[in-house]
């Protein structure tokens, strides 16, 4: 998910081997495996390739659990869910169809999953940090801290921090694709193809969820300087 | 925001600005578009003061595994790669009963194929017989004919021509009628042929002739398990085979020949004198066992008007055919 997608329809889902001028599996060993694609990757591994598995997830292990940590909130779902992507995505890699983007692949599993989970069971008590095996929890979950890491204007840590924690109040489906488009970097046509929803929809839902953060930031500001007047 | 507004080449535009961010290209373009366009885009500035704070914290909540969480997931790998998914129990019997059901409707399929087509032979073969050999038959002037005898609890009258009693009965149906006493070997193809009345106004109760495979006729209706019955009921006639309506006929007026021709597995009746069939068929009598015909009524309680006469009985063999049953 490094580079951004141009908004176009995405070409209908072919059978696994790629149309011509298709790579070999000749051509695919000549290609280092760090270089390779997510899709010569996940190709790899509908062949058994373990290791192209490995990379695949090295690359998108912390935006699954990102994803899942700004989605659910709750760490041990985040812990259990993350897993189940994974093995999910290994046991099942058969269907998954080149050439559809891995990414939009992966994080179709991973929406579907998390909803599922969250339909299951709200939220429960966050068992100690420490017995998590997940990474950056401290530094990253507290809204202030990120801001602080951010900039050392106070006033603007002071909104930045709003902003986030308002995030947490925007319905589900904005918040959603704040988190995919914004905190993800995925086009609103990856995003229409892991959701299911119409691209104009989910600019609508953008626009929308950033009018929400929009309001609680300048609500609380308004209400902070009507106090400080004597 | 309506439908029109997200139709709008500058809605596109803001949204793209809005996902891509701040540094992107179509940030920059968005961005000198509300300065062009002044005051009155205030709350759209607003809108991209919140982007850029998101961009600001875009770490929040950013997480990445831990060994610990690596290790455990690649560990289920292994166990996932060195173990077959065990098949459920449920999965088996599913399969099973698929396997069952498709045998089931391949044999089905294979008998109906094959079975229509003997039948159709045999139908044929049937319908090219002549039946030329005088059998058992009845006119029924004054009493119960020899060679027939007695089925049922329902009165008969048998002055000039045969007709249904008044029924004792207050509460039910009630049938009697007349039967050979000698069954019809299954072995040769015979042919019933009777003659039956339907006068005006005498249309109460149903009349039936009958070819049946057993002698164990009920006390109450007269009837058998398994019988080929053309009926008259009013002045509708219609064909049943072992309980089963095949078809029903065009009302008939004035006197009627029905015409049984009965084969070892088919049966072909005709009833309107055209010498087209009004059914044909697998009949589903025991093939080994002798046959029985009869005529019968069946009256119900309000039942009260006079029924149809059976003028005569009788059945019509092949010549050289053996009379009675092997």
């Amino acid at each position: 998910m490094q580079q951004r997608q141009a908004d176009k329809p995405r070409p209908p889902r072919k059978p696994v081997r790629p149309p011509n001028p298709s790579p070999s599996a000749e051509d695919l060993q000549a290609v280092a495996l760090g270089r390779a694609s997510d899709e010569e990757l996940m190709r790899r591994t509908q062949e058994g390739d373990r290791q192209a598995f490995s990379l695949l997830y090295e690359r998108y292990s912390a935006s699954v659990l990102s994803y899942l940590y700004r989605m659910l909130g709750n760490l041990e779902d985040v812990e259990s869910i993350g897993q189940e992507v994974f093995l999910r995505a290994f046991r099942f890699a058969a269907t998954y169809r080149y050439p559809q983007k891995f990414s939009t692949w992966l994080f179709t599993i991973t929406r579907n999953l998390a909803i599922n989970q969250s339909r299951r069971r709200k939220r429960s008590p966050i068992r100690n940090l420490t017995e998590l095996n997940l990474e950056g929890i401290e530094m990253s979950g507290d809204p202030y801290q990120v801001a602080a890491r951010a900039t050392d204007d106070v006033e603007r840590q002071e909104e930045i921090a709003r902003v986030l924690t308002a995030l947490e109040g925007l319905p589900t489906d904005q918040k959603e694709v704040i988190v995919l488009g914004i905190f993800q970097d995925l086009s609103y046509a990856e995003m229409e193809a892991i959701t299911g929803t119409r691209a104009v929809t989910l600019r609508s839902r953008m626009f929308h969820g950033l009018k929400r953060l929009t309001r609680a930031v300048g609500g609380e500001r308004g209400s902070a300087a009507s106090s400080s007047v004597p | 925001m309506s439908s029109n507004v997200e139709a709008d080449p500058f809605f596109q535009l803001l949204t793209d600005a809005l996902r891509a961010g701040p540094g992107s290209p179509q940030w920059r373009q968005a961005l000198s578009k509300l300065r062009a366009d002044g005051p009155e885009a205030d709350e759209y500035r607003l809108l991209c003061e919140a982007r850029e704070h998101l961009a600001s914290g875009n770490s929040f909540r950013s997480v990445r595994a831990g060994p610990e969480f690596t290790r455990k997931l690649f560990q289920n790998l292994n166990e996932h790669a060195g173990q077959r998914r065990p098949v459920s129990a449920a999965t088996i019997v599913a399969i099973g009963s698929a396997l069952v059901i498709l045998g089931v409707l391949g044999i089905v399929a294979y008998l109906l194929t094959r079975g229509g087509q003997a039948g159709r032979n045999e139908i044929e073969d049937l319908a090219g017989n002549y039946f030329s050999a005088n059998g058992p038959s009845a006119s029924f002037e004054g009493g119960v004919p020899e060679g027939w005898r007695i089925i049922g609890e329902l009165p008969l009258d048998f002055s000039n021509g045969l007709r249904a009693g008044a029924s004792a009965q207050k509460s039910r149906y009630s049938g009697g009628g007349v039967v050979i006493a000698e069954p019809l070997s299954a072995a040769g193809p015979f042919e019933v042929q009777a003659l039956v009345a339907a006068p005006p106004g005498a249309d109460a109760g149903v009349v039936e002739v009958f070819v049946s495979d057993s002698s164990d006729f009920s006390q109450d209706r007269a009837t058998s398990p398994r019988e080929v019955v053309w009926l008259l009921k009013g002045n509708r006639p219609a064909v049943v085979v072992n309980g089963q309506s095949q078809v029903a006929g065009a009302p008939v007026e004035g006197t009627v020949r029905v015409r049984i021709a009965v084969g070892r597995d088919v049966a072909i009746v005709n009833a309107d004198g055209t010498g087209k069939p009004l059914w044909s068929g697998v009949h589903g009598l025991a093939p080994e066992q002798p046959r029985y015909v009869g005529v019968r009524f069946i009256r119900g309680e309000l039942d009260k008007g006079g029924s149809a006469i059976i003028q005569s009985i009788r059945v019509q063999r092949k010549a050289g055919a053996a009379g009675g049953a092997s």
